[in-house]
């Protein structure tokens, strides 16, 4: 059984005068150990997804799904949980314990007047840990990201960029969880510190067993790191498949513009594709594929039937009429 | 913990805006057009002006037979740091000094304490507040709070005063202690002061409260959008953990620095209050001050209230120092 599977995932911010359908008929499975990256452009519902996991939308956001299993392990109910059935207790209990999060530009997500330990310790001590286990697992989590213990006693402020993000990144690990949404966790870092950080996330990974959602806009940055990589657009996922298989041959025109993206200096880029205007408004109904107006093959039939997910070979899928595929399985 | 360096450079910064002080209170009356110190003095205005014994001593104190204005200056200075601000006209042959010690605590008495109960009331009200954002009780109460922060302090206490010591006379209607009588114990001296105080305080503490309890939601309501909120959610923390520890302890820091704004305002209520009970503060001296054109009474104590304000914004930086970590302390 997959650790988290979701299936026709359907999310809508509501604000005052208009509703935002961000997340579209998404369907996803992440296994016990993977890595799984989601890409796509600024505003098409990445973070909104994460978000869901954990349930921390807005109150007045209406979400819906066919399916939103949790399979945890252990210590939580024989079968799964079904994230969008859980009361407040519940979700407590699993936020953090099983699902944990490093957020987007984690440079703010320390509580500014709280000592560095104290922000470890809240966590552990409402979920059950003793003073014990507390006090260890602070040491050995900091020392699993390369910081010294007597960070315990420092304040935010007073910690750089990186070390902040690897805080955020030990933090995220010191309940045990067995998914991590990493979302864009090293964005607002250099480029040597961002591949120190993303070297230890993964090292750490290794070691713990940890599934990972790994969010970001640079597609390149999950060549290294990811198993599978989702390309998400407009709320819905176009195209997921095994890391190898999507960089070596992308077939939806969205993911193929994603690539070509990515600096080359080998012969092979050959088939340069552009992606030219803007993804379409989220608060509209959107008829046909999303992505037709930008695309440059789009048939008739683009712009009025929605394409499904649909399996090109193994774990390899695509939506994109004008991809042949073996079969007309959904999902 | 704050370092005796950073003390220092504190106290120093207070020395400094009260020696500033010190030379307006000098200043700013002799710059008026017409000179009213000298005029009062001399042109014989007030009650006791024509008494040529004070005027003698002012006069030879703080050299005002010499025009050059430092000179006078520095004897007002020599004079200050050996505690003499003058003789006052209305309740010669007392001091200034003297009048303003017996009044000030009075006054350090009810704007204490109605600045104190305001804050320890109105913030909790403000946290319950942005914790219940957009609700109906939220709605009722924030809209009560900012028709209550337009009224002025005077209305709020004549309200107070018509309704609970003239239409049901439980609380008296003027003066800090009652008049002519002698008291068995310590304690029953303190209930009398205390039974004084409840309508003046309670005025201070109406007209404050609101502002404080809106102040502290608003900063609260901001907050609960920082990240590190999210994160507080995400980890799964109790509610009330997030809400106080997390949300209130750090939108307390922007209303502790408004509180410390707010004093003088508060200060100038207090002396309002003060007129309207007859409560034997510094406002209400100040006003007979004014009105027997007591120039050296009216300067001792706006000098007074200066330094008293400047003080206590003095403890509310410190008070914000020690809760606020990001506040360098060397
Ligand atoms: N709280 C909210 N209320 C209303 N609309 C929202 C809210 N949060 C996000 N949205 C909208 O939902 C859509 C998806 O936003 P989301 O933050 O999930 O995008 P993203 O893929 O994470 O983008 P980025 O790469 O910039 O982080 C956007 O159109 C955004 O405007
Ligand atoms: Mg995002």
């Amino acid at each position: 059984m997959d650790l988290l599977e979701v299936s026709k995932l359907n999310i809508r911010y509501r604000t005052k005068d208009r509703t935002i359908h961000a997340v579209r008929d998404l369907s996803i499975s992440i296994k016990r150990g993977e890595v799984v990256g989601l890409v796509g452009e600024s505003g098409c519902g990445k973070s909104t997804f994460g978000m869901s996991l954990l349930r921390l939308l807005p109150v007045s956001t209406d979400i819906s799904a066919k399916k939103m299993m949790f399979n945890a392990g252990d210590g939580m109910q024989a079968g799964g949980i079904d994230i969008l059935e859980l009361s407040e207790k519940e979700l407590r209990r699993l936020r953090w314990k099983h699902i944990s999060v490093i957020f987007q530009g984690s440079m703010n997500s320390l509580n500014p007047v709280a000592r560095i330990g104290s922000q470890f310790a809240d966590a552990m001590f409402w979920h059950g840990f003793d003073d014990e286990t507390i006090k260890n697992s602070i040491s050995s989590h900091l020392e699993l990201v390369h910081l010294d213990d007597s960070i315990r006693k420092s304040y935010p402020h007073e910690l750089s960029g990186g070390m902040k993000q690897r805080v955020a990144i030990a933090m995220a690990l010191v309940c045990s969880p067995e998914l991590v949404i990493a979302d864009e966790p090293t964005t607002a870092l250099d480029v040597v510190v961002q591949r120190r950080i993303l070297k230890l996330l993964m090292d750490t990974k290794e070691k713990l067993n940890l599934s990972i959602i790994f969010i970001t806009h640079d597609i390149s940055l999950l060549a290294s790191i990811a198993d599978r990589v989702a390309v998400m657009y407009a709320g819905s996922i176009v195209e997921i498949g095994d890391v190898r298989t999507l960089f070596r041959s992308p077939l939806h025109p969205y993911t193929k513009g994603l690539m070509s993206t990515i600096p080359r200096v080998d012969e092979r880029q050959s088939e340069l594709v552009e992606i030219h205007g803007s993804p379409p408004d989220l608060s509209g109904s959107i008829r046909g594929c999303p992505f037709a107006p930008r695309c440059g093959i789009a048939t008739e039939l683009c712009a009025v039937e929605m394409p499904q997910l649909r399996v090109v070979e193994g774990r390899h899928m695509v939506s994109c009429h004008n991809v042949e595929v073996q079969d007309g399985k959904n999902d | 913990m704050i370092s005796k360096r950073y003390l220092l450079r504190r106290l120093t910064n207070m020395a400094v805006i009260a020696y500033g002080a010190i030379t307006l209170n000098f200043f700013l009356p002799r710059i008026i057009p017409g000179n009213p110190v000298m005029a009062n003095l001399f042109g014989g205005g007030g009650g006791q002006i024509g008494n040529p014994v004070v005027v003698r001593r002012l006069t030879q104190e703080f050299g005002l037979n010499n025009p050059n204005l430092l000179y006078q200056y520095y004897r007002y200075l020599v004079e200050l740091v050996h505690g003499n601000l003058g003789i006052s006209f209305y309740y010669y042959p007392q001091s200034v000094v003297s009048v303003i010690v017996q009044r000030l605590p009075w006054t350090l008495f009810l704007a204490g304490s109605g600045t104190i109960l305001a804050a320890l009331l109105g913030i909790p009200l403000g946290i319950f507040l942005a914790w219940r954002k957009g609700t109906l009780p939220d709605s009722l109460i924030s809209s009560a709070g900012m028709l209550i922060s337009s009224i002025p302090y005077f209305w709020i206490g004549i309200v107070l005063l018509i309704f609970f010591a003239v239409d049901i006379t439980i609380f008296p209607v003027a003066h800090a202690v009652s008049q002519g009588v002698t008291y068995s114990s310590v304690f029953a001296y303190l209930g009398d002061v205390l039974y004084h105080a409840v309508l003046p305080i309670s005025t201070l503490v109406i007209a404050l409260m609101p502002g404080y309890a809106l102040q502290m939601r608003n900063t609260m309501i901001t907050v609960m959008h920082e990240d590190y909120i999210l994160t507080a959610f995400a980890k799964g923390l109790p509610n009330h953990v997030i809400k106080n520890r997390y949300a209130a302890r750090n939108a307390i820091l922007p209303v502790t620095t408004h509180v410390g704004i707010a004093l003088g305002y508060v200060v100038g209520g207090a002396l309002m209050v003060e007129y309207l009970f007859a409560y034997p503060g510094l406002g209400y001296t100040l006003f007979s001050a004014i009105q027997s054109e007591d120039y050296p009474l009216m300067q001792g104590i706006f000098l007074i209230i200066s330094l008293c304000v400047i003080f206590a914004n003095f403890i509310v930086d410190m008070i914000y120092t020690l809760i606020d970590p990001r506040v360098s302390l060397t």
